[in-house]
């Protein structure tokens, strides 16, 4: 009775130890790539001779290890804790359409931020001096957490999210965001609106190691524990009682997979303002590629998020030279067509 | 052993389950039966604990109130009404999701062996969302089987629990889920199921549970339950039980039987 021919419309899967290797070579390219890129004229041959002992003068090892180093490492670590957090929020909503920027909680945390630029100032001595440069990144985090817990609950009914109203309810909490950022800039001082700018400029230019430092402690925990929920996620997509049929604590799955997607936007953001549509565009692509397997899914979305963002950041610094585009104009103009055709081809599963 | 005691369940204002008590011992299949809204879903859904009840659900000397999920899980599996995927799996990869959820191991083979045990052979690698309601049913199905494919497991009998498993199924695959029930209680595990053909259950059911107004209406074996009056007063119409010899019963409106 077995049929061992293969059947017409079957799916052939590749290898995902394939895929993932590819996309980690893909990735260390593009890195390579962006590290022989840039304005000051320093190209891929320069430092190919810096790897063979030649060293290179002060001013390109300055460019080199205080821009360029930063800049990339910068871009891998948002491009991934973008693409984990949305492919972490898209199981948790059971929806593809689900991303922090979209549904609020890049607002959430962008208020975290601002609140802690303005307000920052009036923490006790000692929390300042304990958090230190922390405070922005953990107010973002906080930002974050408090929007994706309300959106859960507004969305979300007996264990099935509607899409509709997850949307509508990211407009509503984006916006309600948005104008207490707003009260927050107007009641800042010079110094503040300064800051405020330079957080809000949304791209990779800030980049430097204390930056990177001041995040990477939201974002690493994110990007290695976040494959110990793919089995959660994976039998959520069937139902929230079927996954707890299947013997897997439902709750403690919902609760890591918010606080992760919280950790991750929020530090993302806290660091490079406003980056949409990587958590859109990098899981569905890798469903795409290799089926919806979250065990798969959520190590390759850090490398293929880290490679595209830094991509982006290519483009963005090449486009305009010498001067550079926000990237989040970028990722934007590649992902909202994305979005678009994922919304318009999506059939089966659950309706509008 | 499942048993319950003066079992209630009340949702929102309405008090669905009115104070249930019955026992279905492991190698039988004990149908649900009962006209709408009697509470037979809600039933099922009470003895797996995903509605709130009062009493208690005892699941092979368990509570089921106080038992860890993933320990449950290890000998009760349970299939919905409907199952909503929310990804594009395939039919083997919810098939696996299944065999994760049992206990002991699993050769990489299994899925397309229980997908072929459901009669659907060879259709592993077809996206879940491709395939008709009835298919999709199936592979729902066999990811059951797969969490429940001992049916002695170390913890006591493994129990399947069925919400109207042949709802959308053809005649033919209505009689090969009751077979595959039967198998799984013949080889010492335990069935309850939600029905609403009379006849599949008098063909396939060691024990009939007759729902009306929340409340057990009738237990016992088919013999007993599915009587004329017993049915006339739990559902509400003219229906007729007659006996073939050596078959039990079989169930027609009494409309068909006088042309009325």
């Amino acid at each position: 009775m077995v049929a061992l021919s293969p059947v017409a419309h079957g799916l052939a899967r590749p290898d995902p130890r394939r895929v993932t290797l590819l996309l980690a070579l893909g990735t260390l390219l593009l890195a390579l790539l962006s590290l022989g890129t840039g304005a000051a004229g320093l190209g891929p041959t320069e430092l190919l001779s810096a790897l063979t002992g030649e060293g290179l003068d002060r001013r390109a090892q300055v460019i080199l290890w205080d821009i360029r180093l930063p800049r990339l490492a910068l871009g891998l670590m948002v491009g991934a804790a973008l693409a984990v957090s949305g492919a972490l929020m898209q199981g948790l909503f059971r929806n593809p359409l689900a991303d922090p920027g979209i549904v609020g909680v890049g607002a959430g945390a962008g208020l975290g931020a601002v609140l802690a630029i303005v307000l920052g100032g009036l923490l006790p001595a000692g929390v300042a001096a304990f958090v230190g440069a922390h405070l922005v990144p953990l107010a973002a985090f906080l930002g974050g957490w408090v929007a994706t817990l309300l959106l859960y609950r507004v969305a979300t009914r007996g264990g099935r999210t509607s899409v509709a109203t997850m949307l509508l309810a990211g407009i509503a909490l984006g916006a309600l965001a948005g104008a207490l950022t707003g009260i927050l800039v107007y009641l800042a001082d010079d110094r503040q609106l300064r800051d405020l700018t330079f957080w809000g400029m949304g791209s990779l230019a800030g980049a430097s190691w204390p930056r990177i430092g001041a995040s990477l402690p939201l974002i690493l925990p994110v990007l290695v524990l976040s494959p110990l929920l793919a089995r959660g996620l994976n039998a959520l997509a069937l139902g929230e009682a079927q996954a707890a049929h299947m013997g897997i604590a439902v709750e403690r799955v919902k609760r890591f997979a918010i606080l992760g997607v919280a950790a991750a936007a929020g530090a993302a953001v806290a660091v490079a303002g406003g980056i949409g549509f990587v958590g859109i565009v990098v899981p569905h692509l890798l469903r795409l590629l290799g089926g919806p397997d979250h065990r798969h899914i959520l190590p390759q979305a850090a490398l293929l998020g880290g490679g595209l963002l830094v991509g982006a950041d290519m483009i963005a610094r090449s486009l305009v030279a010498p001067a550079e585009l926000p990237i989040g104009i970028v990722t934007a103009c590649l992902g909202a067509p994305v979005f678009l055709w994922i919304l318009l081809r999506r059939k089966g599963g659950m309706g509008l | 052993m499942l048993e319950t005691q003066d079992l209630h369940v009340t949702l929102g204002r309405r008090e669905i389950l009115r104070g249930l008590d019955f026992t279905a011992s492991p190698g039988t299949v004990t149908a649900i039966i009962g006209p709408n809204g009697s509470g037979k879903t809600t039933l099922l859904r009470a003895l797996t604990g995903e509605v709130p009840y009062r009493g208690r659900v005892n699941l092979n000397g368990h509570d089921i109130a106080r038992t860890p999920g993933p320990r449950l899980a290890g000998f009760r599996a349970v299939l919905a009404q409907e199952t909503h995927v929310a990804f594009p799996f395939t039919a083997a990869e919810i098939v696996r999701l299944g065999l994760e959820a049992g206990i002991g191991a699993h050769d990489p083979t299994l899925p397309e062996r229980l997908l072929t045990e459901v009669d659907l052979p060879g259709y592993g690698p077809r996206p879940y969302h491709d395939l008709s309601g009835g298919e999709q049913a199936r592979v729902q199905l066999a990811r059951v089987l797969a969490q429940a494919r001992q049916p002695v497991t170390p913890e006591g009998p493994g129990w399947l629990m069925l919400d109207e498993p042949v709802a959308s199924l053809d005649i033919a695959h209505q009689l090969l889920v009751m077979r595959l029930a039967q198998r799984f209680a013949r080889a010492g595990g335990g069935v309850i199921m939600v029905l609403h053909d009379l006849n599949l259950t008098a063909m396939v059911a060691d024990r009939v549970l007759l729902m009306a107004g929340g409340r057990l209406a009738a237990q016992g074996a088919p013999a007993e339950v599915l009587a004329d009056t017993v049915l006339q007063t739990a559902f509400g119409c003219a229906i007729r039980a007659n006996t073939a010899p050596a078959e039990g019963p079989w169930v027609l409106p009494q409309s068909v039987l006088t042309g009325a």
